[in-house]
């Protein structure tokens, strides 16, 4: 054979291995005839082409391009004819192009063709993974080592080999498998850590993904399918609620459910409403027909929820991330991240990853507030997550205590009840040490199924502390910010309460602890409570630890009776609350454990491994006082009533100072404009409003001369009048006092009115008296009329006294802070505002996206106040007028609005007459837009007099009964949603359910 | 490289885009993976190739002769030495020579292995179809990645220098040269029998050989039969006279009138040479080439080079390049003309050197057997008949396809 042939004859044989792997890599019971027809058409055709090889008969060049103008015009009927569901289209494509690779290989030898046949086989390889229920990767790698073995056959097409072999002629195939494993690994690596936002509904096919099973379509209808899982709980919960036979359980699983539906709900809160969900129908019993497919659903209902949060909080991540520039490293690595915490597959994992990627997002180059809600949204997820994974312990437990036998499985029943009760940390508590009994009872952890399942109650227990310590944390967070609002003290607060979350040893979080404290001490947070509970759960997360650790050791072989010992003795330690009585009582167990040692009961190392323990766990306890003190004694100063925010400052001082109460309205008024105004220009007008009422004030007192003399003149009177008083005899000490009290009055006159009428009484009250001396009388009105005057005239001037002076200044300093703050935010808003022009310009317009950069770097650069004005002026006209021109363009886009779905998204829908109830609608459109709609909607009401909705989307039940509502918008009409109206829910009845599930 | 793997280029693309776009639509977690794939195989592909070409250091040199004859075999041998500390994968060494038919001028070698400080030697050969001076190189080497997408192109500007030779054929028998011009140191001397006539020496007879070749005077002094030897001495001066014109070389190729005028003129000097004939060459080939009387192998080589490089670039008659080669051709000599057929006007202009003692030996090509013709033979005997009726002498008639040495015989 030529070795033309034989080059062609081993090209042909790579191609056609190709051809078959990629055919079979389709699904069997759809392609069978098509992959029996690839085998023997191929067969056929390679055949035919390879006896053809010279081109003897050449007729076939004209049949072989007729049947594939035949082939292109049945596969194009054929997709007309269609559903045109994406997966027949491509269903049917794949089809075509199996014949027409067939075709092709009667051909084959002509040049190129071969090539092409090749390339149709990727196209089936890359439609396989549609129809494949699982996909089939061992053909697939098979697939691929085909075409490395086709691109090093061409090596030998591109030269001729080397004459003679010389050594280590493997080594090239070696190289290229090594480089083919190394491209998988990178392509593997990729693939799991580089997340996509998916293209939702409608952009490029129309899909058909209701049947498309677990691994796809988990995105465009997730929203769909939540919601009908919604509908059926809730058509559930009615019609148990409707078999319940007191009245009061069905309010109350009426209740659990609206609690349960409500979208902001927090981890813990889910929990609860569960819990106490399958409590009511769990006591009803067996009797209670759909009770236990109604919890089956609700668990699924949470699952699904839980996870559709997972995926709102990491969108939301992505979303943020799209809108504000960062380095592509930190974008790819804060998603990856947040990936790796939903896919998370165990909780220490999850707990690392949590850790990186708010390190990640704290060390990124992103702005204050932007860092703050990624990072909440991190937290909500990794929050999430952890419920994820409890929620599945529970269900693993569920499974498991059943299969004990009798005795144990009531005990561990028990257990697991009041751990699912449990809410906070003394119910922890009180768990914790049912486990620990548990643990010690030889008849349970003696089996080995008993001791597992105690493992998982521990692992369940530790996960459910960290769900309220969680909880606590966000609660404490939250709380921090309504106190501080946003500023460096919150990113300061935020940190340290990160480092706390995150840290691994107890000391670590003490250190993080105390800056909390401090800064809860300093700026007046009154946060003491919070935290001091956020220190007792950290701490108890810690003290089981060590629990386990002593508990390790005991297992080690310390009989049952010095056991029992020790584990009192521990339990005394634990509740001490003073150092000194730690040290005494660690040194009672020190010296219990050395005598049992000396008896020779417990081996020296065991002795030593105790007592290593329980030093650590005092010492745990002391640092978890010390804390407690530097905490309570931050608590003393709380009473200190001032404010740390500056506005409220400045509202103090306005309020506190003895400005007339006109001069106070109008500055408080200035300083609620202040802090309103939306605009930097805005806020600079007034400021110079404030500014100049404020000099006016203070400039009154700074440059009236005559103010000291007249005041010390003042001064002089008075006590001159107060010694005459007192001097004065014959008079009673109730007549002293109406007169001193006249002088005081004389002495606080607001206006020259009342002082005229308080003069004028005053002097009758003089000269009414008789027991006066004429002379002294004289002399007293002298003096009286000299005051008068002087206040006269002070009242005229309105002059400020020193101490108002100094009031007016102090407003004059939190003014300016007030505005400072103001002035810093809004530049912010502003430049972030710039920068997200930029970004969405620069894929449009990038001229202007370029000359908005060069003001922008200008504007950092520059020094002087004016220039940035300017500048800020330029940057505003760029900007104005951009968007004045996205507003005329605007209307177009209204045109051509794609289709959507509209939803009435109501939490309670069981509702008593004469409550409204706020309706929500959304519409989701088929681009994923989600938007939600106020106004426009038209409501309707199958039974109006039961319940009907106005015009700002109000639901107004009128009288008990059922009715359906829906809603229109824009030719979009929703699904009915079910409206019970029944009677009001009295306060003790909430009250009662409130207590039940431990509200 | 983008340019030369366009289509690789695009193909990747397409696949990498619409794995992407479909897995983003499906959420399939393998188009993603088959996207990824791409990327990756292109991404390392290109750094093996960067890292590839610019840490190997290689080292090239090539082994030939530089004179070979038309349609014989060249030999090369090309030494690859890599310098650098790592070995190289996938390499391709090509090397490029401008004679050979279109098609075979480039010659790739696939090395699979290159170890470091190690090198390879590979001997090819490339067949000379066409007479002239040639040029081989650059080497190129190309370097592969291991998955075969890419390649780096690197050219060493090593060059090596081959000049083709035209093709000379055997002349069995060749016109007795009737005219001699006077050898230079002026003795008188006359062809006697026929053998070499510059006396060499003297050696002891040979059975078979010719009695007459006895010296019998030395014989007699010897006492046994001596003949003497006798070299030829380059009285015979000849001129080769012929004109490459543009105009009226016909066919194509190697089939071509002047391709066999160059022909006949290399192997008539060669034949002229191995007789110890001194040689004069007068050609027109675009430019007057003259080369003066001389003899031996050196100066065969000389009018070889000359051969080997002449291409059909006259743009004067054969006619006007001969006033100007007249003044250049002796008297007493023999005038061997190659020509076409075509110029047999200018013949007697020639004939008319009869005058000063020059004897003509036209050698004339047929032209028009060059171009498609069905009746070859006649418009041989045609010609002729034509130039035998102008003048009358021994003409030698060379058409298209002709066995050459046999029209000597």
């Amino acid at each position: 054979m030529e070795q033309k042939d034989e080059r062609l004859l081993l090209e042909l044989g790579l191609t056609w291995a190709a051809v078959i792997t990629a055919g079979f890599l389709l699904k069997t019971t759809i392609f069978w005839p098509y992959q029996l027809l690839l085998i023997f058409g191929t067969i056929v055709g390679f055949a035919f082409g390879w006896y053809n090889r010279q081109g003897k008969i050449n007729a076939v060049k004209y049949f072989t391009d007729a049947a594939i103008l035949i082939t292109v015009a049945w596969i194009g009927y054929r997709v007309y004819r269609s559903t045109f569901l994406y997966k027949e289209v491509i269903a049917i494509l794949t089809q075509g192009i199996i014949i027409l690779q067939i075709i092709f290989s009667f051909n084959f030898s002509s040049p190129g063709k071969i090539a092409f046949i090749r390339i149709l086989s990727l196209l089936v390889f890359m439609t396989s993974p549609v129809f494949a229920f699982i996909y089939n990767i061992p053909l697939a790698l098979a697939y691929l080592l085909v075409w490395l073995g086709i691109l090093r056959f061409q090596f030998k097409g591109f030269a001729q080999s080397f004459p003679e072999e010389a050594p280590g002629r493997y080594y090239s195939w070696m190289t290229s498998l090594t480089c083919f494993l190394l491209v998988a690994i990178m392509a593997w690596f990729i693939s799991s850590n580089v997340y996509l936002g998916r293209i939702k509904q409608g952009v490029l096919l129309d899909e058909d993904l209701q049947d498309s099973g677990p691994s796809g379509g988990q995105d465009s209808n997730q929203a769909d399918k939540f919601y009908s899982l919604q509908d059926d709980l809730q058509a559930q919960i009615i019609d148990l609620a409707a078999k319940l036979g007191s009245y009061e359980k069905s309010r109350q699983l009426i209740y659990l459910f609206s609690e349960l539906i409500k979208e902001s709900l927090k981890t813990m809160e889910t929990d609860k409403a569960e819990i106490g969900l399958v409590d009511i129908l769990k006591r009803q019993g067996a009797g209670l027909e759909g009770s236990a497919a109604a919890m089956t659903l609700a668990k699924e209902y949470l699952n699904q929820k839980n996870s559709r949060q997972m995926e709102q909080n990491k969108e939301g991540i992505v979303d943020m991330l799209k809108k504000h520039p960062l380095g592509m490293i930190d974008k790819i690595k804060i998603i990856s991240l947040a990936n790796k915490i939903q896919q998370a597959s165990s909780y220490q994992q999850l707990k690392d990853n949590r850790r990186a990627l708010q390190n990640t997002i704290q060390n990124s180059a992103l702005g204050k507030n932007i860092k703050k809600d990624l990072s909440s949204f991190g937290r909500k997820l990794a929050d999430s997550k952890a419920y994820e994974f409890y929620r599945r312990k529970i269900k693993k437990l569920d499974q498991r205590i059943p299969a004990l036998s009798q005795p144990s499985e009531r005990k561990i029943m028990d257990t697991f009840e009041d751990l699912k009760h449990t809410q906070s940390l003394n119910d922890f508590k009180q768990t914790a040490k049912e486990i620990r009994q548990l643990k010690n009872d030889q008849n349970i952890s003696g089996q080995p199924t008993g001791k597992e399942a105690i493992k998982d109650l521990e692992e369940a227990a530790r996960l459910k502390l960290d769900l309220i310590f969680a909880e606590k944390t966000e609660q404490v967070r939250s709380a921090a910010l309504r106190k501080q609002d946003v500023g460096a003290f919150t990113e300061e607060f935020d940190k340290k309460m990160d480092g706390a979350v995150n840290a691994q040893i107890y000391l670590e979080f003490i250190q993080e602890f105390s800056g909390l404290s401090q800064q809860n001490k300093n700026n007046n947070l009154g946060l003491a409570d919070d935290l001091e509970q956020v220190l007792d759960l950290k701490t108890e997360v810690h003290k089981q630890i060590e629990k386990n650790r002593l508990d390790n050791w005991m297992e080690k072989g310390v009989p049952v009776q010095a056991k029992q010992e020790v584990t009192e003795s521990l339990e005394i330690l634990e509740e001490q609350e003073k150092s000194a009585d730690l040290e005494s009582q660690l040194g009672e167990l020190v010296d219990k454990v050395r005598g049992l040692e000396k008896k020779g009961e417990v081996s020296p190392a065991i002795a030593a491994g105790l007592v290593k323990a329980a030093t650590d766990f005092k010492n745990l306890l002391e640092e978890k006082l010390q804390a407690q003190a530097e905490l309570k004694s931050g608590r003393e100063t709380d009473s200190s009533l001032e404010k740390y925010d500056y506005f409220e400052q400045l509202q103090q001082a306005i309020t506190e100072s003895s400005l007339n109460n006109q001069n106070k309205e109008t500055l408080r008024a200035l300083s609620e404009q202040l802090i309103q105004s939306q605009s930097l220009s805005e806020l600079e007008e007034v400021k110079e409003g404030l500014d100049n009422k404020v000099s006016s004030l203070a400039l009154q007192g700074a440059f009236d001369k005559n103010r000291k003399n007249q005041l010390n003149e003042l001064k002089t009177l008075l006590a001159n009048l107060e010694r005459r008083i007192d001097n004065l005899e014959n008079l009673t000490a109730a007549q002293i006092s109406q007169l001193q009290g006249y002088l005081n009055r004389l002495q606080q006159a607001k206006d020259l009115r009342e002082l005229e009428n308080i003069a004028q009484e005053f002097a009758q009250a003089i000269g009414a008296n008789p027991a006066l001396d004429k002379q002294e009388q004289a002399r007293m009105l002298a003096d009286l009329q000299k005051l008068k005057e002087i206040i006269r005239s002070l009242l005229g001037k309105k002059v400020l006294t020193p101490e108002e002076f100094k009031e007016v200044n102090r407003i004059n300093e939190k003014v300016n802070q007030v505005a400072e703050i103001k002035r810093q935010f809004l530049s912010s808003q502003f430049l972030t505002e710039i920068l997200e022009r930029i970004e969405a310009l620069s894929a449009q317009d990038e001229k202007k996206a370029q000359e908005l950069q060069n003001k922008l770097d200008q504007l950092r650069e520059s020094k002087a106040p004016e220039e940035v004005e300017k500048i800020i002026a330029d940057l505003k006209n760029i900007i104005n007028k951009e968007s004045e021109q996205k507003n005329k363009v605007k209307p177009k886009d209204e045109e051509n609005q794609p289709e959507f779905k509209i939803y009435i998204i109501a939490a309670p829908l069981i509702v008593a007459p004469g409550k409204t109830v706020p309706l929500k609608v959304i519409a989701i459109y088929n681009n994923g837009y989600i938007k939600e709609l106020s106004r426009d909607v038209e409501w309707f009401s199958t039974n109006p007099q039961v319940a009907w909705v106005d015009d700002f989307n109000f639901l107004r039940p009128l009288a008990l009964g059922r009715t359906k509502i829906k809603v229109v918008y824009k030719r979009a009409v929703s699904q009915d949603t079910d409206v019970h109206v029944v009677e009001d829910l009295d306060s003790q009845t909430v009250q009662s359910i409130k207590r039940e599930i431990g509200q | 490289m983008l340019k030369t793997f366009r289509l690789k280029w695009f193909l990747l693309g397409f696949f990498f885009i619409s794995n992407l776009l479909i897995g983003l639509k499906t959420t399939r977690e393998f188009f993603f993976f088959f996207a990824y794939f791409l990327l990756s195989a292109v991404v390392i592909s290109l750094l093996w190739l960067l890292l590839t070409y610019f840490s190997v250091y290689l080292q090239l040199s090539r082994k030939m002769i530089s004179r070979v004859t038309e349609d014989d075999i060249l030999d090369v041998s090309t030494q690859i030495f890599n310098d650098s500390f790592l070995p190289v994968f996938n390499l391709v060494l090509e090397d490029n020579f401008s004679c050979p038919q279109p098609n075979r001028e480039k010659k790739r070698f696939f090395l699979g292995y290159l170890g470091a400080k190690s090198s390879r030697e590979i001997q090819y050969n490339y067949l000379c179809s066409q007479r002239g001076e040639y040029r081989t190189g650059p080497l190129v080497v190309y370097f592969f990645d291991p998955l075969n997408l890419f390649f780096f192109k690197r050219s060493f500007q090593i060059y090596s220098k081959v000049i083709v030779y035209p093709k000379i054929f055997r002349i069995e028998k060749f016109p007795p040269l009737t005219r001699s011009v006077l050898p230079w140191f002026g003795i008188e001397t006359a062809r006697s029998s026929g053998d070499e006539d510059e006396f060499y020496g003297v050696r002891e007879y040979k059975e078979g050989e010719s009695v007459k070749k006895i010296h019998w005077i030395s014989s007699a002094r010897k006492n046994k039969l001596i003949v003497k030897q006798f070299q030829l001495q380059s009285f015979f001066g000849t001129t080769i006279v012929f004109n490459l014109e543009k105009e009226k070389n016909l066919g194509q190729g190697k089939e071509s009138v002047a391709e066999y005028i160059i022909k006949i003129a290399a192997s008539v000097a060669h034949y002229l040479t191995e007789r110890g004939v001194s040689i004069e060459l007068l050609a027109h080939i675009g430019e007057m080439v003259h080369l003066p009387f001389n003899k031996g192998q050196e100066h065969l080589e000389d009018i070889l080079k000359v051969l080997a490089v002449a291409q059909a670039e006259s743009r004067i008659s054969l006619r006007e390049a001969f006033e100007e080669f007249a003044r250049y051709i002796p008297n007493n000599s023999s005038l061997i003309v190659v020509m076409s057929d075509q110029d047999y006007a200018d013949l007697p202009r020639m004939v008319s050197l009869y005058s000063r003692g020059v004897s003509l030996i036209p050698l004339i090509v047929v032209a028009d057997t060059f171009l498609p013709v069905f009746d070859k033979v006649k418009i041989i005997r045609q010609t002729k008949i034509k130039i035998s009726n102008l003048v009358n002498m021994q003409a030698k008639f060379f058409s298209q396809g002709d066995n050459l040495s046999e029209v000597f015989i």
